[in-house]
């Protein structure tokens, strides 16, 4: 049972003996950063400068698409990193709902805003996929431009110290797989 | 290996605390126990005891501490041990006067127990049993409890269980809706524990507003005080459970977002539209939770009211929602 002691209702409460008047902007509603194409771009620009491995002697680069897409959903949520890193030294996967390993993967497979970003990507000309990897395509100097720009412009400081940070982490097979 | 549903209930229990983890206790105790009866510890208190069956024959203790309260087994042995010992004395209504045991009437006992009953098993249950070390010492403080004791409440040979979260999990059938309802404990300790821990971020609004409200109010500053931590702590609460659906159900997440906008709309509507927008607000609430409640039921049913105050808390706090002093000529 909630101890919650309803303060709406006492705000209410409080305003109707007052004179005071409303003000509703619904335009200020801030929505999440989350479903912001820009910023997922940004992101995953950054990953994929961190991650990426070239190709032979080409300029392409490649990153495998389970790896990008964990790392950007951890790059935005800081606080998992103790998890994944637990994540990674651990042993066993444990049981459904409550082990880090399960709660994480169940969270980043399912992140579709990622799917969807990627999906511009690849059509824009900045991606192509090849099997489980993504490839650099004929417009990937956008993507570094952005990666570039970001860092000089010194946005996404949480983001781009959590992906230094996940330099440390061991992505394994086994966090990558059965999906 | 047990079974999985098994063994993830066992875990749910482990990592529940508190009354979270009495109260999930006492929901499995009542779903498979035909006349468990739980005893409510306010406003008189629970005697010792959380809960009874088989007509008063057998009784029940239960104890969650919080996973991080100790530093090692050995002190978490020690708590367990303790509060126990703790629950034994009321039931046999004993206390130390100079480190030697003496009879201490229990009056709440005689208002739980049938007359004449007196209770002939215990059950003391606990979210962590993995050492045998807290065996002996239970069992030698019942055996000396008894001896000591006047035993109006309970027989001489009354017998005692420890019972973990396995022995628990593995006692009686784990089925869907006992899943589910060990889902959503879990989930709502950790958007409690998130809660916590979240840091609003640009409160200077927020502030303003609430600097505001203390003007056109007067002479309730410390009413407004108040009010502005429990909006606060409301506004925290909401954006630990959008954390939550973040990390781990993102889908979810989605939806929280979308019917974040239908809240806002909705409580905007009926604010607009009335002569007492105030009075609306204070029915915000209701609002929030009747839209939360279409799709997120299933999944954390017993948090939608929390929920709800902290999205309209959240939506005061971002900036949608406000109020401004009187402008000079009203």
């Amino acid at each position: 049972m909630s101890n919650n002691p309803h303060p709406i209702e006492k705000l209410a409460a409080l305003l109707g003996g007052s004179n005071a008047q409303p003000v509703i902007i619904p335009s200020r509603l801030a929505p999440s950063a989350i479903y912001d194409v820009d910023y997922r771009t940004a992101i995953i620009a950054l990953v994929f400068e961190a991650f990426s491995k070239p190709i032979g002697v080409g300029p392409e680069r490649r990153i495998s698409a389970a790896k990008l897409k964990l790392l950007q959903f951890v790059a935005i949520r800081p606080w998992l990193l103790p998890a994944i890193r637990e994540w990674s030294e651990g042993l066993a996967q444990g049981s459904l709902d409550l082990i880090h390993s399960v709660r994480i993967r169940r969270g980043f497979i399912s992140d579709t805003a990622h799917e969807d970003v990627m999906n511009v990507l690849v059509a824009s000309g900045i991606f192509v996929r090849d099997g489980s990897h993504v490839v650099t395509s004929e417009r990937a100097n956008y993507l570094h431009e952005v990666a570039s720009s970001t860092t000089q412009n010194g946005l996404f400081e949480n983001e781009r110290k959590m992906i230094s940070l996940l330099a440390s982490v061991r992505i394994t097979n086994n966090m990558l797989e059965g999906w | 290996m047990s079974h999985p549903l098994i063994f993830e209930y066992s875990q749910s229990l482990a990592v529940l605390s508190g009354d979270d983890f009495q109260n999930e206790v006492s929901a499995r105790l009542q779903a498979a126990i035909i006349d468990f009866q739980p005893v409510p510890s306010k406003p008189q208190g629970d005697a010792g005891i959380d809960g009874l069956s088989h007509h008063g024959e057998r009784a029940y203790c239960c104890y969650g501490p919080e996973q991080d309260a100790f530093k090692t087994n050995r002190d978490r042995e020690r708590a367990i041990i303790e509060k126990f010992r703790e629950d034994l004395r009321r039931i046999f209504e004993l206390d130390f006067e100079k480190k030697k045991l003496k009879h201490c009437p229990n009056s709440e006992i005689k208002t739980i127990l049938p007359v004449g009953q007196k209770i002939k098993h215990i059950e003391l249950i606990a979210n962590w049993f993995e050492s045998h070390r807290i065996l002996s010492p239970l069992l030698t403080a019942k055996a000396e409890y008894a001896e000591a004791s006047e035993c109006r409440y309970v027989e001489k040979t009354v017998t005692i269980k420890i019972v973990g979260p396995n022995e628990l999990a593995n006692q009686y059938a784990v089925d869907e809706v006992t899943i589910a309802r060990a889902r959503q404990r879990v989930l709502i300790q950790r958007v409690q524990k998130k809660a916590e821990k979240v840091t609003l971020g640009s409160t200077e609004k927020f502030d303003k507003k609430m600097a505001d409200l203390k003007e056109i109010l007067r002479t309730k500053d410390d009413t407004v005080d108040l009010l502005r931590i429990e909006l606060q702590t409301a506004w925290r609460k909401a954006l630990a459970f959008e954390q939550e659906l973040g990390d781990t159900l993102p889908v979810m997440h989605r939806e929280l977002e979308a019917n974040r906008s239908r809240i806002l709309a909705k409580v905007s509507m009926v604010m607009v539209a009335t002569t007492e927008p105030w009075t609306q607000l204070g029915n915000a609430t209701n609002i929030a939770s009747e839209v939360l409640r279409r799709d997120f039921d299933k999944l954390c049913g017993m948090l939608i009211d929390d929920v709800s105050t902290g999205e309209i808390a959240r939506l005061i706090g971002e900036c949608p929602v406000g109020w401004e002093k009187p402008t000079a000529h009203e």
